[in-house]
């Protein structure tokens, strides 16, 4: 059985590198963590029994680019980094979890975060045409397709 | 060591290839005929769903979101008008949420049933195919009868659901579900006793629990290896807690225990089903929302038919999203299936064997991609 919220969040408290924890409800855990500890706090997550791999997210906040990995089957624990926006750069978790390695091509074809170690530097998410250095989910991409025009916009 | 010719060669499957109703690649590597490597590229479908959902507001969103698949569509847009209530803090009225119950298990039966049905004719046992298909027919009549449309229904909206029910409706679903039930507990009966099935898919796709666990697979793919994890019980979404239900499991770990492992599944969604009808609460079905989402982040997540679904949406107070990510089952499950494909020991991969492997996670590599297709094949 996974441990609940309050549980997960005494054993995370103290960890080596760990900014912020907070409770975003029941079940939903947000662990903000320093790019040097990641690999660290991972690592403790998984030996906690956090070794389902739900997602791995990536937002170009325009000052830096958040990564963000969704852990966990009851209990979703998500640990976030801020990466650097001109060379996003971390290190791989794909030798702690498996289920991680694709996650991270996506978002490395998808957001330009490099991943260090990752075992498969072959295009994955993006066609081989497309162009070197191009991120369409960073925030200075536009587009070629106009978006649907709204009918009103006030506030709703 | 050299040799006059290469032991190893490459064979590429795909993107277009009889065998594979989806547009991806698998670079095979084979010795003989035995599988010893794979490679996957599922690049050929990305359309950008997630950057175009930036551009669009959360309304027009929820349409855009809905057409990532045909047939998880019930799904998707329950994923996605979670995380928007969620980042509003509100609950949605009590019928609103058993109604969502239905219509999410109507559409899950109609997946297991095609899925079953192209599994079927992988391994070339077409007349199975047909029968199923047919019989599918009741849960895309139901869910028209539900929603207005067979498909792509729009049934879940911000806050609510569209429609309501009627009595008359009611008991037209109950008497879909009557006349479903026994044709579901043939086909369990046809597929663990014929002999054809058992020979194509017993022993194929061998994914131990272990493997599973830490490729961290999802959905029936997970559950037919023993693992008894489903959204809908562990992290219980739209009043699941108020539903009885078994988590099917299966510890066969092989194409044939994910054939078991989904048609139990029809007959738990006919139960689960027949207890929300029964147990319709009375009152509204829409909690009407602002169109300006409160500025925040949220995560949902969602069993659909092929597994867990999540959903995370970063919301900068206005009324578009500023980032909407989707994670979808088939992309979860794609290092499971390396692992089915490589696996050695007593079952060395046969190329024959490959398709029916390839269909036994219920792939949409446009889903994993995600852009707009409709339905399975």
């Amino acid at each position: 059985m996974q441990m609940n919220a309050e549980e997960a969040i005494r054993a995370l408290t103290g960890a080596e590198g760990v900014q912020e924890i907070k409770a975003l409800s029941e079940r939903r855990i947000l662990v903000a963590c320093s790019r040097d500890a990641y690999r660290g706090v991972v690592g403790r997550l998984a030996g906690l029994g956090f070794n389902h791999v739900v997602a791995m997210t990536g937002v170009d906040m325009k000052e830096g680019i958040d990564l963000l990995l969704h852990l966990g089957s009851s209990l979703m624990v998500t640990v976030r980094v801020r990466l650097d926006q001109s060379r996003p750069k971390i290190s791989s978790v794909s030798d702690i979890l498996p289920g991680a390695e694709m996650r991270e091509r996506e978002v490395r074809d998808l957001l330009g975060v490099e991943f260090e170690g990752h075992p498969s530097p072959s295009r994955f998410m993006v066609s081989e045409d497309w162009p070197a250095g191009v991120y369409p989910l960073r925030k200075a991409f536009t587009p070629a397709t106009a978006a649907p025009e709204t009918r009103r916009s006030g506030p709703g | 060591m050299s040799s006059s010719y290469e032991r190893i060669f490459d064979i590429p499957i795909g993107p277009q290839h009889p065998a594979l109703k989806e547009p991806a690649m698998l670079k095979l590597k084979v010795d003989g005929e035995h599988v010893v490597g794979v490679d996957l590229d599922v690049s050929y479908n990305h359309r950008g769903i997630e950057k175009a959902a930036e551009y669009r507001t959360y309304i027009q969103n929820l349409y855009l979101i809905e057409r990532i698949c045909g047939i998880c569509n019930v799904a998707q847009t329950l994923t996605y008008c979670l995380a928007v209530e969620s980042l509003h803090g509100k609950e949605i009225p009590a019928r609103a949420r058993f109604l969502r119950i239905v219509a999410e298990e109507i559409s899950r039966i109609n997946s297991h049933l095609l899925w079953l049905g192209v599994a079927a004719h992988e391994i070339g046992f077409d007349t199975f195919f047909m029968h199923i298909w047919l019989d599918r027919e009741i849960t895309l009549g139901l869910m028209e009868a539900l929603s207005g449309n067979r498909i792509t229904s729009s049934y879940n909206v911000i806050g609510g659901v569209r429609r309501d029910v009627t009595e008359d409706l009611l008991s037209r679903i109950r008497k879909g579900l009557d006349d479903l039930e026994p044709r579901v507990k043939r086909y369990r009966e046809i597929a663990i006793n014929d002999r054809s099935i058992l020979k194509r898919t017993q022993g194929v796709g061998i994914l131990s629990p272990a493997d599973a666990a830490a490729t961290s697979a999802v959905g029936p793919t997970l559950r037919a290896s023993g693992i008894k994890s489903d959204v809908r019980a562990d992290d219980p979404y739209s009043s699941h807690d108020q539903v009885p239900f078994n988590v099917i499991t299966s510890d066969g770990c092989d194409a044939h225990a994910r054939i078991i492992v989904r048609l139990d599944e029809i007959l738990e969604s006919i139960q689960i089903c027949r207890h929300c009808i029964s147990k319709l609460p009375a009152g509204p079905i829409l909690q009407r929302l602002p169109r300006r989402a409160p500025q925040g982040e949220a995560m949902s997540r969602v069993e659909a038919p092929r597994g867990e679904l999540f959903h995370y949406i970063c919301s900068d107070g206005s009324d578009k999203p500023y980032r909407c990510k989707v994670s979808t089952p088939t992309l979860a499950n794609l290092p499971a299936l390396v692992r089915m494909l490589t696996s050695k020991g007593r079952y060395v991969v046969n190329i024959a064997d490959v398709p029916v492997i390839l269909a036994s996670i219920d792939p949409c590599f446009s889903c994993a991609a995600r852009v707009e297709r409709t339905g399975g094949v």
